[in-house]
């Protein structure tokens, strides 16, 4: 009987010496796209961050100085949604001017950007809000208490369902062939699932009687930089437990690490941004809130590059057909 | 005939996917665990007279007549507070219940800045007793007028139940903004009040 050996990847015949990542075999062409690194990807995320955090400084810098009243004019429907828009926006466009050597599917990041998206309105938000009640007993518990509850509730729910999204779609597609993409699909996911989060945060505040823009600005911005950040770190999880040999415990142990990021996140982003309420008038801290996302998302953007560039440069160079 | 050699990678896959349910599942459980010790965390009170459960952590304020009961989460300013009053029912009016209801307000609205009451509820079943249910607004300020400082709106609830000749008062206050997370310390604390 004869034997080949098939491309995991392809599941073609492999002509020659197979190549290894663990025990994966792969075909030359297969294994040069799992390795390598995607320079877009972070061009468009360092880009998307710094402007974003440009844009945030300037809107709530213009919102503090000319205090518009959108009430009045019945503007705040849209202005909420731009706001809410905004920071996916700038991410998804810096993306595509930055991938241009071999691009992934614009409507399969399109498309985990609103699966993300329905996720969030879905089942996120209703289990976090509804069923788990988190906004009635999160921020007034003890800390041991307030942290916990943030990596076990939000910290898991959010970072499960952008795994989910992530992993029962895109993951099984035959675009799905590189590492990196799974830090493409699950930072676009994990941004449809912020602008959801930041259209649920404006429509609170709209309710609760005062459209303050630059406080919204700041909050939206912050949301989408660690989600986002998060997103990526679990991308990398799932890319290298399609593409590599990891064991069983890799993704799990991926998934509490960004849930406990997450969490811990949620946890601090609380610490510094509620405001100390006395007779006095309140603190606004809301700038805190903005520098520990930015902050978070740079860290995270820069260490998923350097591991993702060592793995690149650690596997061995084959030249391609 | 030719047998393919390929890596089986789908089958563990599978396996990954099952246990990453179950953490997240784990951790739901876990979730759910935290968030019932964190709304059940209590301290009880006895006087000897009264006894209930307060939320931990807050402090127990020195109280006046008609005032039997008052804790805070924070000594001063604007704060979250549960108070019980106890006071007699007027015995000549018709109806005792709306005549104590109008002192209330009364008293409220003169020594509480733009006191408002939002929605009387009567007949409201809480803890075996038939109650009558108050919400309330008023605004809390410095009284110095040379003092920097911005007025909040705070939001109050009361439980009326009257206890023979007597009318039981349980109260909650709290900045607007807090109000929601706080109204559940309400019932809680009528649910744990025994006499």
């Amino acid at each position: 009987m004869e034997q080949r050996i098939v491309c995991c990847v392809c599941e073609k015949p492999i002509e020659g010496e197979p190549l290894r990542i663990g025990n994966r075999l792969y075909c030359a062409d297969d294994y040069a796209k799992v390795t390598r690194n995607r320079r877009s990807l972070w061009w468009a995320s360092l880009l998307g961050i710094g402007v974003l955090v440009v844009f945030v400084v300037l809107a709530t810098l213009i919102f503090q100085a000319i205090y518009p009243q959108l009430e009045a004019s019945g503007a705040v429907p849209y202005v909420g949604v731009i706001i809410a828009l905004v920071p996916a926006l700038i991410w998804l466009a810096f993306f595509y001017l930055q991938d241009v050597r071999e691009p992934e599917p614009k409507a399969l990041v399109g498309g985990v950007f609103i699966l993300g998206a329905l996720v969030a309105q879905a089942v996120g938000i209703p289990l976090i809000q509804q069923v788990f009640q988190t906004p009635e007993w999160l921020s007034t518990s003890p800390v041991g208490l307030h942290l916990l509850g943030a990596i076990l509730v939000p910290g898991f729910i959010e970072m499960f369902l952008i795994y989910a999204a992530v992993r029962y779609t895109v993951y099984n597609a035959k675009e799905f062939d590189e590492r990196v993409d799974g830090v493409v699909y699950a930072t676009a996911t994990a941004l449809g699932y912020a602008t959801v989060m930041n259209i649920h945060l404006i429509q609170d505040v709209v309710q609760a009687g005062s459209m303050r823009p630059a406080p919204v600005v700041l909050g939206v911005a912050e949301n989408t930089m660690a989600i986002a950040a998060f997103g990526g770190i679990l991308g990398f999880f799932l890319g290298r437990c399609k593409f590599e040999d990891e064991p069983a415990w890799w993704m799990p142990v991926g998934l509490g690490l960004v849930a406990i990021l997450n969490g811990l996140y949620i946890f601090f982003l609380n610490l510094v941004t509620t405001p100390n309420l006395s007779l006095q008038g309140s603190t606004d801290n809301s700038w805190l809130g903005l520098i520990l996302g930015a902050v978070v998302a740079f860290l995270t953007f820069g260490v998923l590059y350097y591991l993702i560039r060592r793995l690149g440069r650690q596997a061995p160079q084959v030249s391609t057909s | 005939m030719v047998a393919d050699t390929r890596t089986k990678v789908q089958r563990r896959d599978r396996w990954v996917s099952w246990i990453v349910i179950v953490v997240f599942v784990v951790a739901l459980i876990l979730g759910w665990v935290v968030k019932t010790v964190a709304e059940n965390r209590y301290v009880a009170y006895s006087d000897g007279t009264i006894q209930v459960r307060y939320p931990e952590g807050w402090i127990l304020l020195d109280v006046e007549s008609p005032v039997i009961f008052q804790a805070a989460d924070k000594p001063t300013g604007v704060r979250t507070a549960l108070i019980i009053e106890q006071r007699p029912l007027p015995p000549s009016a018709a109806r005792p219940l709306s005549v104590l209801l109008q002192t209330l307000t009364m008293e409220r609205g003169s020594n509480w800045m733009a006191y408002r009451v939002l929605e009387i509820q009567e007949g409201v079943e809480i803890a075996g007793w038939t109650a009558t249910h108050v919400a309330f607004s008023y605004v809390e300020t410095n009284p110095n007028p040379f003092m920097e400082t911005v007025p909040v709106v705070m939001r109050g609830a009361d439980y009326l139940i009257p206890d023979g000749e007597q009318i039981l008062i349980f109260t909650v206050i709290a900045p607007e903004s807090e109000y929601d997370q706080v109204q559940r310390y309400l019932e809680d604390f009528v649910r744990s009040f025994q006499k």
